[in-house]
């Protein structure tokens, strides 16, 4: 008789737990302090090297260049919020935030664009990297300055020169 | 018990080649003696048919390859078989009527790479119909990005079986969210036959890692494999590489790997649980057993930082630590849920109709499981005893003694009853495995790949056994084949379903806990049988 | 007048209080469910906007599926006005009641075999079983109620009179097509049974259609304790309509606690059930 009337213990069970159903969004968000979400960028901070990009699964950051400006596009529609990047930021200008209500009726609020000029080559004056960029590795190591304001280009043809002249060349 | 030697000598009776490396047997052979040593595997030995990779490996030697993989689930060991195959017409026997478990996963290599099967039919399995011949993505000249010029003939018959009335269930799961196909010909109430058509979202997840990404990014692809069971298939693929690369991983990394998995098992048992009650109409069951998984995906959500699709996994350890007061909440909270639980369990499989409506109905007779190689709670409620973190244990399983429930009823009951006593089991295994949380770092410190070798593993998800198949290559994965469970277990249902009432099939259906992948594409059934596709928002 | 305004009210109640007992039933459920659930004003909301919409026509028969909804309407109404008309509950009343809620029943199942679709084939056919077992032990039980009511008094006139009313509150219960015996509308999978077809002002037809039949196969049991209970005052159409409203409310609270009938053992379990309470009320009578 008693396992018959089993199942109307269930309304004991729904009277203790009372209602689960959170009024959202008139109450708190549900989301405990550990949740990973959207990703700000600290543009004060960015030095454009672009770890956060090459790290990202989903391509949700982008780097777009140009000879004068090198842009980080961070567009939410398309991250999954796994903070790798936050991780591999060397200057910590990635921070993590737990902001997950980020539906808009406005497509060009999912971008959000982190411009950075370029460097400019002391020898042949074309842009390269960032100006951020080259300060923070001068700062790093005083001695780079030097080099540090080379383009690539520059100091390839320069290094292919002092061998040359090291074998006795012109 | 056959051992390392008896596989070995399987290959050197023929003249093959062979390594053994670790927990894994590579034998090499030719392709004529493919079928005789996959028959003695399988039905002499007794070893589990996991799948078969094909793999296109012209850019490395100029030959085709065919791998099948077995595992021995008494002796812990993983046997992949290979066989080079002819680059400009490949050919293989096929072993599907020996290993009938074989059947999909030929299809697959046919449609994918273009392998021919020799002594079966072959048709489209993977591909959409209106595919052209002659292309087959997997094949390395085939860029990921290109898309075949088609014409679009745009329907497909459906209703083939004209003396029986057709019931579909289908294109969409009202209960599970997920598109698939199933024909049921049924007379009055009585399933006489069913006819599954799937596939119809294939996201080209393989191709994908093997053309774009890097090791680590593979990782967070992996995940979003299952929508459910996703960290089971990063973990699986972190092993494997981590298996062929020879990384040293740190135990507390393996450690919070296993605690995470059965953090995931436990969501995914209620989960199912839960459909299984809105199923039979037991809607207060789903309810309460809704609610109770919701504290499991709060726990993983402190765990791990996200609700599902964790992302805390890489080659060579994890991302997020567990410390003491996390340990302490989790240890409390867990304790909580499972008198929770018990509860609501007990309630609801008293419920009338519930109990009387799981038992006895899709049976699957142990034979046929084992034949079909089917996977997870589906074997073991057919009363085959195989789990792969007790016979082929990764992660830290070896540190936590657990039971593996079997039942050999085979019928919805059992999988369902499985299920509940996995739920004891992993609330067990994560206490102990907290409580042994060895110290040390997460992640390890030089993960180096080597191009060129081969890793493979088998995880136990909560649906059963996802196996990874790594070949490294330069600076990504080669080839990436990865099998999911529902994958071996759908083949069962034509077995469950058959001579059942139609009012059972959803739930029969829903009892291996089918996990099929989503994106968008409407099907339209037209009057006269006729399927429609309609490609919506697609980009091409 | 004061009959006349009475009447009115309480036809008029008859009519839209079952869209407002489906919206109470809801938050019982809800209740039960650990769920906040929707307004009580919902069902009436839902309905409100089912008319609004676009109406696809269905089959080739849609004035059957329209007549025979509205002749569950008209059941309704003329139920009530029979109730004001005979003043007090007697046999006429009852044969009146059963004859009426029988025929928008079988149309109403009729109406799910004509439109052509599986899933509303399978479901009027489920339909169909389940009204063969429970049909004819509602009308048996409702005889012998009155049969043991009206000529055997005495305690074995008591347990007659239990037996039955046993058998007919069963029959409601099943009747107002809630769990385990919504049968018609199935699995999920076999999405909506008999209202797969319906659209707009269809669908809100064969809705309203559900309600009205399930206020009427409780009105059933609540009139037979009403009969027992003799003549009320000028309130009575007015209590009556409040304790349908506890029937409904108890009713949707039992329906939580239990999974779906399978078509076949419904009916078995439904058959040997009536037979155990149809006989007990037999030996009730004879001996």
């Amino acid at each position: 008789m008693v396992r018959v009337l089993k199942p109307v213990e269930l309304i004991v069970v729904a009277s203790e737990k009372g209602r689960v159903t959170v009024k959202y969004p008139y109450q708190e968000p549900l989301v405990t302090s550990d949740f990973r979400g959207a990703i700000r960028i600290d543009a004060s901070k960015c030095i454009g090297c672009g770890a956060c990009v090459k790290a990202c699964p989903p391509n949700a950051l982008e780097l777009l260049e140009s000879p004068d400006r090198l842009v980080i596009r961070y567009f939410v529609g398309r991250c999954i919020f796994c903070w790798r990047c936050v991780d591999v930021c060397p200057v910590k200008a990635v921070v993590g935030t737990r902001e997950f209500e980020l539906a808009t009726d406005r497509v060009e609020d999912l971008f959000n664009y982190t411009v950075h000029r370029r460097a400019e080559c002391r020898e042949c004056g074309s842009g390269f990297a960032t100006r951020r960029m080259v300060e923070y590795v001068t700062e790093k190591s005083a001695v780079s300055e030097y080099y540090a304001n080379e383009c690539p280009e520059c100091r390839k043809a320069k290094v292919l020169k002092a061998a040359a002249r090291r074998r006795g060349g012109v | 018990m056959p051992g390392v030697e008896e596989y070995v000598r399987l290959a050197q009776e023929r003249g093959g080649k062979w390594v053994a490396h670790g927990d894994t047997v590579h034998l090499v052979v030719d392709p004529s003696d493919l079928r005789p040593i996959a028959d003695k595997i399988f039905n002499e030995y007794g070893a589990s048919f996991r799948t078969c990779v094909g793999t296109d490996e012209r850019p490395l030697n100029n030959h085709f390859s065919i791998t099948h993989l077995f595992t021995d689930d008494r002796s812990g060991l993983y046997i992949a078989l290979k066989s080079y195959l002819d680059p400009e017409n490949p050919v293989a026997p096929s072993i599907a009527d020996v290993v009938p478990a074989a059947d999909w996963c030929e299809l697959e290599a046919w449609d994918m790479l273009g392998i021919r099967f020799e002594g079966r039919r072959l048709e489209r399995l993977v591909l959409p119909y209106w595919w052209p011949e002659g292309v087959h993505p997997l094949r390395k000249e085939f860029d990921y990005k290109s898309r075949p010029d088609v014409s679009l003939a745009r329907s497909e018959r459906v209703a083939l079986r004209k003396e029986v009335g057709t019931v579909p269930l289908g294109p969409y799961h009202p209960a599970l969210h997920e598109p698939e196909y199933f024909e049921l010909y049924v007379k009055g109430e009585r399933v006489v036959d069913v006819r599954y058509r799937g596939f119809h979202v294939h996201r080209g997840i393989e191709k994908l890692a093997e053309s774009r990404m890097n090791y680590q990014q593979v990782n967070f692809l992996a995940e979003r494999i299952c929508g459910i069971c996703g960290f089971e298939h990063s973990t699986c693929y972190a092993l494997a590489v981590e298996k062929a690369a020879g990384v040293d991983v740190p135990e507390r990394a393996q450690f919070i790997r296993s605690i995470v998995l059965e953090v995931e098992r436990l969501h995914s048992h209620l989960l199912l649980l839960g459909v299984a009650f809105h199923l039979l109409g037991y809607d207060a069951g789903f309810m309460h057993m809704w609610r109770v998984r919701e504290r499991t995906m709060v726990l993983a959500e402190m765990l791990t930082g996200s609700r599902k699709t964790y992302g805390i996994n890489l080659v060579g350890g994890v991302r997020r630590d567990i410390n003491e007061e996390k340990k302490s909440k989790v240890l409390s909270e867990l304790g909580g849920l499972v008198k929770d639980f018990k509860r609501v369990v007990e309630i609801a499989v008293s419920a009338p109709n519930v109990k009387r409506r799981l038992t006895g109905t899709g049976i699957l007779p142990k034979e046929d499981a084992r034949r079909l190689g089917v996977e997870g709670p589906v074997a073991r409620a057919s009363g085959i005893d195989k789990d792969a973190r007790r016979d082929l244990p990764y992660a830290a399983y070896k540190y936590a003694s657990f039971r593996v429930p079997v039942y050999t009823e085979g019928d919805n009951m059992a999988r369902v009853l499985v299920r509940v006593e996995e739920v004891f089991e992993s609330v067990s295994i994560i206490e102990q495995l907290l409580d042994k949380l060895p110290k040390g770092p997460i992640m390890a410190e030089k993960v180096e790949i080597p191009p060129g070798r081969v890793g493979v593993q088998v995880v136990e998800a909560p649906r059963g056994g996802d196996i990874h198949y790594v070949l490294t290559g330069d600076g990504r994965p080669y080839r990436w084949r990865v099998r999911a469970p529902t994958y071996a277990n759908i083949p069962a249902l034509k077995v469950m379903l058959r001579d059942q009432r139609l009012a059972d099939a959803p739930i029969t259906i829903a009892s291996i806990d089918p996990c099929f992948s989503c994106t968008d594409r409407v099907v339209v059934v037209r009057d006269d049988g006729v399927v429609e596709r309609l490609e919506v928002g697609a980009s091409w | 007048m004061e009959e006349v305004l009475a009447a009115t009210i309480a036809t008029s109640a008859t009519l839209v209080l079952p869209l407002f007992m489906d919206g109470v039933e809801r938050k019982v459920k809800a209740w039960v469910h650990s769920r906040i659930g929707p307004p009580v004003t919902q069902t009436l909301l839902d309905a409100l906007k089912l008319l609004k919409k676009e109406t696809r026509v269905f089959g080739p028969i849609p004035y059957y599926f329209y007549l025979s909804s509205t002749a569950a309407v008209l059941t309704a109404l003329g139920v009530f006005s029979a109730y004001m008309y005979f003043a007090t509950l007697n046999t006429a009343y009852f044969v009146y009641t059963l004859v009426f809620y029988l025929t928008s029943q079988a149309a109403l199942a009729l109406s799910y075999l004509i439109i052509p679709n599986p899933y509303s084939v399978i479901g009027g056919f489920r339909e169909v079983f389940v009204s063969l077992a429970n049909e004819p032990f509602m009308v048996l039980g409702v005889v012998l109620y009155s049969v043991s009511f009206s000529s055997r008094p005495g305690l074995w006139g008591y347990v007659a009179a239990g037996f039955s009313f046993s058998a007919v509150l069963v029959a409601s219960y099943v009747s107002s097509r809630r769990t385990p015996f919504d049968l018609s509308e199935a699995e999920p999978e076999i999405a909506s049974g008999g209202f797969i077809e319906l659209s707009g002002k269809a669908l809100f037809l064969a809705l309203y259609n559900l309600l009205l039949s399930r206020s009427l196969s409780q009105l059933i049991p609540l009139s037979l304790v009403a009969m027992a209970a003799g003549p009320g005052g000028p309130l009575a159409p007015l209590a009556y309509l409040a304790s349908l409203a506890g029937v409904w409310a108890l009713y949707g609270l039992a329906s939580t606690l239990m999974g779906r009938a399978r078509v076949d053992t419904a009916f078995k379990s439904l058959v040997k059930l009536y037979l155990v309470l149809i006989a007990g009320a037999f030996v009730g009578l004879v001996v």
